[in-house]
């Protein structure tokens, strides 16, 4: 089953988010609390995540700086961008993230985009 | 025997080869003699010069008046007076100014005529009338200009207008007297380096490394900052060169600029709070009614209900009190500081109390470890929402069973002020180095790193500024290990 690694600064939507994917059958490899952290985290992973959920609003550091930082390691990153601010999606778009999550979504537009996104990565 | 002939000839050399006007005049004002340098300039021949009065060629009569008086002087004590200085009459009707030098003629020792010598100076006096006029269309200018106006040479203010006397609270007459550099004391101490600086240049006439306009702070007499901008140039001022400066006051402009500056910031925040906060609140509760939906077929449904609705209440009471809080932000922003004497105590126990009924379910052990009854400070009713949120911040992030908050208050001394400390430690979850700093500044940055940090303990700070008090966070201690988070709060202390 497909590897998630969340990124996420709100303590219950991350365990929201892990509990309904793990119950999905996805394993989560690993859970960040801000864009620093999850950088610093994804440099360790040995085996790097099919899929990263990214927010964008954090404190410390924001999702698209860590966004890019993150494709500086792999070009080849999966990042779905949850966000409920439009004015990130044109930054986002700008350096190839079109995977979007809007806040509030359900989840089955989670499990969908989930979906879609590991079909593209294996389409590419 | 000399004939009168003679007498007058013998300076013919004189006549015929100055560049200078050369006449004869007699005592009673005949002109005998005058050379063609003369004739040229008054525009008249040789016979309708000799033999007539200089009344002729004199404008206006208190020209005429001013050479008789020289003629008695000159006959009286037989010496003349310096140069002269006479606005004559051409042939023309047009005037010519000329400085005349006399020479007496004596014949037997007694004076018979005088030999007059010399030259046109209409260009200086008309250039001299210019500078004048212009001198004072500058002063009636700089008088009632807006902009404090001066001249700056050898660091010397060499003129300065009435508004520069209004901006910097000194009188003009005080300002006069002032020596080199003296001037400076009207810069703040930490733009008075670059001031200078520039001032030096400019009076030296620097072309480079010159600002035509800059902005910088001053001190009045009074000792209220001012915020002026300059807008300065070399010039020259009695050959010399000098800085001429105009000073604006923007000091209310500045004022508006941090106004808009403060305004812009909130209103990102208030856009932030939205965005972020609210919005992640309604994310949880739309994935906890679709996991409710999910799990309810695999697990025993009043038990999952009871978690359930446990977690709903838990975002409910986070949207209210981020409500709260954005509503007391706008309270601080709307009243103005009006602090009175309080003792710290009794607010402290009124959070204790306000704590102990809201959170019943859980386990929370709150000790006030206090020497004294009364500790006074200056603050107003606020003071209770920075209890409310310490006390939130420690319950929410929280894993243990029981919460233990401990609040210690003593008096310190510090820069020989008393200060009231109050440590406020709990056995929370501890707040990351890397947000010791930020955690108080949502809402006050420009820089959105802080955003999704708390809301809570950034109006802790908004409220302390009120009473120039101070708050930081340091790692909890407990048996020599890190557990929680220790928030040091430090207030000016109020005599009882």
């Amino acid at each position: 089953m497909a590897s998630i690694f969340i990124v996420e600064d709100d303590e219950d939507l991350r365990l929201l988010y892990a509990r309904a994917l793990r119950n999905k059958g996805y394993d989560v490899m690993g859970v960040a609390i801000d864009g620093k952290d999850a950088v610093e985290k994804y440099k360790q992973l040995d085996h790097k995540p099919d899929v990263i959920l990214l927010d964008y609003r954090m404190p410390i550091k924001n999702g698209y700086d860590a966004a890019k930082e993150i494709l500086e390691i792999e070009k080849k990153a999966n990042i779905i961008l949850t966000s409920a601010d439009r004015t990130a999606l044109g930054m986002f778009k700008s350096i190839g993230i079109t995977s979007v999550l809007k806040k509030p979504f359900s989840f089955i537009k989670l499990y969908e985009s989930i979906e879609a996104s590991l079909n593209s990565k294996h389409f590419n | 025997m000399t004939t009168e002939g003679d007498f007058f000839n013998k300076y013919d050399d004189i006549f015929d080869n100055a560049h200078y006007f050369v006449f004869i005049y007699t005592l009673d004002g005949k002109i005998m003699k005058a050379n063609e340098v003369m004739l040229n300039a008054f525009g008249y021949n040789y016979d309708e010069v000799v033999n007539k009065t200089f009344a002729k060629f004199l404008f206006r009569e208190e020209q005429l008046k001013k050479a008789l008086a020289m003629i008695k002087n000159l006959k009286k004590t037989g010496e003349m007076s310096g140069a002269n200085i006479y606005e004559a009459k051409k042939k023309d009707g047009t005037s010519l100014h000329v400085e005349l030098f006399g020479i007496p003629l004596r014949q037997n020792n007694q004076i018979k005529a005088v030999l007059a010598i010399g030259h046109d100076i209409t260009d200086l006096i008309v250039a001299e009338r210019k500078l004048e006029e212009e001198k004072e269309k500058f002063e009636t200018i700089a008088e009632q200009s807006g902009a404090g106006i001066l001249i700056l040479q050898d660091d010397v203010i060499k003129y300065s207008n009435k508004r520069f006397s209004e901006i910097s609270g000194y009188s003009l007459d005080i300002m006069k007297y002032w020596t080199a550099g003296e001037m400076f004391q009207i810069v703040h101490q930490d733009d008075r380096k670059k001031v200078i600086e520039q001032a030096t240049r400019k009076q030296q006439g620097a072309t480079t490394d010159v600002l035509d306009q800059y902005e910088f702070r001053g001190i009045r007499k009074d000792g209220k900052e001012k915020w002026l901008e300059i807008h300065s140039k070399s010039i020259n001022y009695e050959n010399e060169p000098a800085d001429l400066v105009f000073l604006l006051d923007i000091t209310e402009r500045k004022l508006t600029e941090e106004r808009i500056k403060k305004a812009y910031i909130r209103e990102e925040f208030y856009k932030d709070l939205f965005a972020h906060d609210m919005n992640n609140i309604l994310q949880n509760l739309v994935l906890l009614i679709d996991l409710e939906e999910i799990e309810e077929q695999n697990r025993e449904k009043s038990n999952f209900k009871t978690k359930f609705l446990l977690s709903i209440r838990k975002q409910i009471s986070r949207a209210s009190s981020l409500v709260k809080n954005v509503k007391i932000f706008s309270e601080i922003d709307n009243t103005d500081i009006n602090l009175k004497k309080i003792n710290i105590l009794n607010f402290l126990g009124e959070a204790v109390n306000k704590i102990n009924k809201s959170t019943r379910n859980k386990n929370i052990k709150i000790d006030i470890i206090s020497e004294k009854k009364d500790y006074i400070i200056a603050a107003d009713d606020f003071i209770q929402y920075v209890f409310e949120n310490l006390f939130y911040n420690s319950i929410t992030f929280n894993d243990n069973l029981e919460v233990k908050i401990e609040i210690k208050l003593s008096i310190i001394n510090e820069k020989n002020h008393g200060v009231l400390k109050l440590e406020f430690h709990d056995n929370g979850r501890g707040i990351p180095d890397s947000k010791k700093k930020s955690i108080f500044l949502r809402g006050f940055l420009e820089d959105r790193t802080v955003s999704g940090l708390g809301l809570g303990l950034s109006l802790v700070k908004v409220i302390l500024d009120r009473y120039n008090a101070t708050i930081q966070v340091e790692d909890n201690k407990i048996e020599g290990k890190s557990k929680g988070s220790n928030f040091i709060i430090k207030f000016p202390i109020e005599a009882n």
